[in-house]
């Protein structure tokens, strides 16, 4: 007994390693040695601090696939990583015991990166039903990004999730509002457009609009298109 | 050459002018985008078989020694263990957790993608213009931005190429390259962002299928 007990501290010590050497394999087939090692301390640290690692590993293979040198990739990643550890940061001290799914850390980080305030951002917890907020939270990041004020796109999605907005309407919010900004009206007339267009209630001060939900039309045209 | 953004194009959308007033060269253009957004109004339906013949997929590819020894280790099966070795293992768990360093308290940001379920993927449509290109792929993070991508196809000669994906649910990035080295973003998908490096993406919202 007493001489299989090293073998079992070895094993015990091999399962809490954090996996450097488990490293995701595309990262390894893909990424050149120097571009690995260079953005490893950043994956270590991100792994470390348990932030979500499929955005960071995502940029750093965009960086390689579109041929851009390891000493402009390790930047975007830190920034990103940043980005994500504060996101995670700031809705926790707002959220102190609510738990955070990785996409929601990475759809809050990119709201925040259009200015959104996280306190803002937290007043979506209050109407979440079970689902993910991820899309809700990239959608208000957005909206922001497009001209509407942060306070503005929140509410919007606030009602939105109250009323059970379907999220494939949610997420065809800006591609929407896009179509209506070609004709250049202003953001919040574009956004009151979108919203009856997708039959999405309005909130009472949104654009200046009233509230209710029109009959809207069925979802059509956008980018990628969802279907099935 | 990009002529969307002619006024005389512009003019004729808003329906200012008739489309007799374009130039030839502008009502073909005219064409190619009548013809993209009636392949995006089309319902995308995922193939019946779709599913079947993924699963069929995964199950064909031959199991690696390295996944037979992860499965050896993470597959529950019984295990005898005597009260002494018990003990002995409870010991060495907490002698390692007082090793650990101390880290933020973990939660599900931190968990692995397998410990989540995953939303079935939603088939998605893409369509770009390009005529003249001889080859046009989709590339996006989740497909760990491939650089070969996945093809579009181009309808009939006409310079509008596209393709259905099935895409998971979530916010995504995502860039088309024409003829293998021209990277651009979906002009079809609004106002790109930023990808960090000097170029853009574009933005695609998924939502997982309700019930």
């Amino acid at each position: 007994m007493l001489r299989r007990l090293p073998s079992i501290f070895v094993v015990l010590a091999l399962g809490t390693v954090p996996p450097l050497a488990g490293q995701d394999a595309s990262l390894e087939s893909r990424v050149p040695p120097e571009v690995l090692s260079a953005v490893q301390p950043v994956l270590d640290a991100a792994r470390l601090d348990s932030l979500p690692l499929a955005p960071l590993e995502s940029k750093i293979l965009e960086g390689v696939a579109k041929g851009v040198p390891a000493d402009r990739i390790v930047p975007v990643t830190e920034r990103l990583a940043l980005e994500l550890r504060n996101a995670r940061s700031m809705l926790r001290q707002e959220l102190p015991t609510t738990p955070l799914a990785g996409g929601e850390v990475s759809g809050a980080a990119l709201a925040m990166r259009q200015g959104v305030p996280p306190g803002q951002l937290a007043r979506l917890w209050e109407s979440r039903s079970a689902q993910s907020l991820e899309i809700p939270l990239a959608v208000v990041g957005e909206l922001a990004r497009r001209g509407i004020p942060a306070e503005e796109a929140v509410e919007v999605m606030r009602v939105a999730l109250e009323a059970g907005t379907p999220m494939s309407a949610a997420a065809q919010l800006p591609s929407r509002m896009d179509l209506t900004l070609t004709g250049a009206p202003a953001p919040q007339a574009a956004l009151l457009e979108a919203l009856r267009n997708l039959g999405i209630p309005i909130p009472p001060h949104a654009g200046g609009g009233r509230p209710g939900a029109p009959p809207g039309r069925p979802p059509g045209v956008g980018g990628g298109l969802p279907g099935g | 050459m990009n002529r969307m953004n002619d006024e005389r194009l512009e003019a004729y959308l808003e329906g200012e002018i008739p489309l007799e007033e374009l130039p030839a060269a502008l009502r073909d253009e005219e064409r190619m985008l009548s013809d993209a957004l009636g392949m995006l109004r089309e319902d995308v339906r995922a193939p019946a078989a779709l599913k079947g013949a993924v699963m069929a997929e995964i199950a064909r590819r031959p199991r690696s020694r390295l996944r037979a020894l992860v499965e050896w280790l993470v597959l529950p099966r019984p295990i005898s263990v005597s009260p002494a070795m018990g003990g002995a293992l409870a010991a060495a768990v907490v002698a390692v957790l007082l090793l650990l360093p101390a880290g933020e308290p973990t939660d599900r940001a931190g968990e692995p993608a397998a410990a989540v379920a995953t939303p079935d993927p939603v088939v998605t449509r893409f369509v770009f213009v390009a005529p003249g290109a001889s080859q046009v792929s989709l590339t996006g993070d989740w497909v760990d931005w491939d650089p070969d991508g996945i093809s579009l196809t181009e309808l009939r000669g006409s310079g509008v190429w596209t393709v259905d994906v099935p895409v998971p649910p979530g916010v995504h990035e995502y860039s088309f390259v024409v003829d293998g080295t021209e990277w651009r973003p979906d002009p079809l998908a609004g106002e790109p962002v930023d990808d960090g490096f000097g170029r853009a993406n574009s933005v695609l919202m998924v939502a997982a299928a309700e019930a």
